[in-house]
């Protein structure tokens, strides 16, 4: 488990930036935290990293997207999740296969979708405040 | 010219025949109440909104209501892409099959495209051409340049969440349920919009470019408070509603100055939103500008817009039922999809 405080919005795109060079395709990233707390600026920060490319140009969307990329990348966000019983609709499970980095958003929402093998990241703070970071590794 | 429209692009199934990109003879959603009345003993797994015995039977209840038959249309027009690929395959292969089957043209449609034409429909005056277009939805956040029924580009997007997406995730702070937009603007209808001062942020100065992360902060930040946990949540909403409509009213603004353009559209379902509509309609009587806001049942996602997107782009979207495939992630530009 690292555990790690980050003083500034870009301390934490600068860490997002840098935990991202350890992903490989098939790796599940699941992250946690409150509103606002900077989950989906730490998912942009990894397409950033390991794509070379601005992503604040994509488009936004509502539970899945897809960066196309070496190696491709899935963005989910189950925040409008409420009953895991809602996933058997959307076709999710099809966001975690051996070619791509998937990251979770409000992964509690459904946690039988994640694979069990998988990074935990939960962050808490928000804004350009200092933020506390704590990554837990696969088992 | 009558199209049926088939649009699957996220968790609601619709349907709708339009004749002439205009006049709407039924406009269907698996979501509505009348529909699952109906209904909800015939298919039993309604509650599966993507399953294509709910689609085949909300195609069934829009002949119906239009008093058609299937063979008497004259092409099947389906969203093809941005959306989920599991529900946008749905609407595709079943479209496929009707063209294929009934021997008529098949359209392909952007979603988004979508929405800039639902202001044409069920009027006389359509939007002319150049027009201003401000999207906004719970996935969708841009300004548009259209200038003509195939060539428009987007010249301001949100750099982080939708304004739909804001004003759902606020009302979770707020503790309303799901759907929290409509939600939202029902309390803040009794609450004071000047109570709070929530920033107004953006991204870049010369930008027209949108953000809201930061709004929803804000709101966030002030209700852990102390001020904050005694303040009366129909002023926090409509504080922050208001900030929504500041910010997209002032890159309205901007956008519009920097064109030369005939009329501005507001679509999408954040523009059912009852301050954004005051604000745009107080707004256009100050320029002398002519807008346009579609009706609330157009203004949501339903296949009446994607019937009349393919009427108008016609020449461009007629595509191969054999080789049509979704794509989650469609670009937006017509130049792109050559």
């Amino acid at each position: 488990m690292i555990r790690r405080i980050l003083r500034s919005e870009n301390a934490l795109r600068e860490f997002a930036a840098s935990f991202a060079q350890r992903l490989k395709p098939g790796d599940a990233v699941a992250l946690s935290g409150p509103l606002g707390s900077g989950k989906t600026t730490f998912v942009r920060a990894v397409v950033e990293a390991l794509h070379h490319d601005d992503e604040t140009s994509s488009p936004t969307f509502t539970f899945w997207h897809r960066y196309a990329g070496v190696p491709p990348i899935d963005h989910v966000d189950l925040f409008r999740i409420e009953d895991p019983s809602e996933l058997a609709e959307l076709g999710l499970e099809e966001a975690f296969g051996d070619d791509a980095i998937a990251l979770v958003e409000w992964w509690r929402n459904a946690p039988s979708l994640v694979p069990a093998r998988r990074y935990e990241i939960e962050i808490d703070g928000a804004g350009d405040g200092p933020r506390t970071i704590v990554v837990t590794e696969p088992a | 010219m009558v199209l049926l429209g088939i649009e699957t692009s996220c968790d609601d199934t619709a349907t709708a025949l339009v004749a002439d990109g205009r006049d709407v003879l039924a406009s269907v959603s698996t979501n509505q109440d009348a529909f699952h009345a109906k209904y909800g003993g015939i298919v039993p797994e309604i509650a599966s909104r993507r399953h294509v015995a709910l689609l085949s039977a909300a195609v069934e209840d829009a002949l119906g209501r239009a008093n058609l038959a299937l063979p008497q249309i004259n092409g099947v027009a389906v969203t093809r892409g941005p959306g989920l690929i599991g529900s946008l395959v749905v609407g595709v292969a079943s479209a496929k099959a009707l063209a294929f089957a009934l021997g008529k043209p098949l359209y392909g449609v952007n979603h988004l495209h979508g929405h800039i034409f639902a202001p044409f429909l069920d009027r006389s005056d359509p939007p002319p051409y150049p027009f201003l277009a401000l999207l906004v939805s719970g996935g969708h956040s841009q300004l548009v340049a259209v200038e003509s029924a195939t060539g428009m580009r987007i010249i301001g997007r949100t750099h982080d969440d939708a304004a739909g997406e804001a004003f759902d995730k606020t009302a979770r702070l707020l503790g309303l349920p799901y759907p929290g937009g409509p939600e939202l603007d029902r309390l803040a209808q009794r609450g004071n919009p000047r109570a709070h001062a929530f920033p107004r942020h953006r991204p870049a100065a010369d930008s027209l470019d949108l953000s809201f992360s930061g709004l929803k902060t804000s709101v966030r930040y002030f209700l852990e408070s102390p001020a904050g946990r005694d303040a009366k949540h129909e002023d926090v909403a409509a504080s922050f509603q208001a900030a929504v409509v500041d910010v997209l009213m002032a890159r309205l603004h901007a956008a519009y100055k920097r064109g030369n353009y005939r009329a501005v559209i507001l679509s999408g379902g954040v523009a059912a939103n009852s301050a954004l509509q005051t604000a745009f309609r107080t707004w256009s009587d100050r320029n002398d500008v002519t807008v346009f806001i579609p009706p609330p049942q157009y203004c949501t996602d339903n296949a009446a817009m994607v019937a009349a997107a393919a009427y108008h782009q016609r020449d461009v979207a007629r595509v191969d039922p054999l080789t049509l495939s979704a794509d989650p992630n469609l670009p937006f530009e017509f130049a792109s999809l050559a």
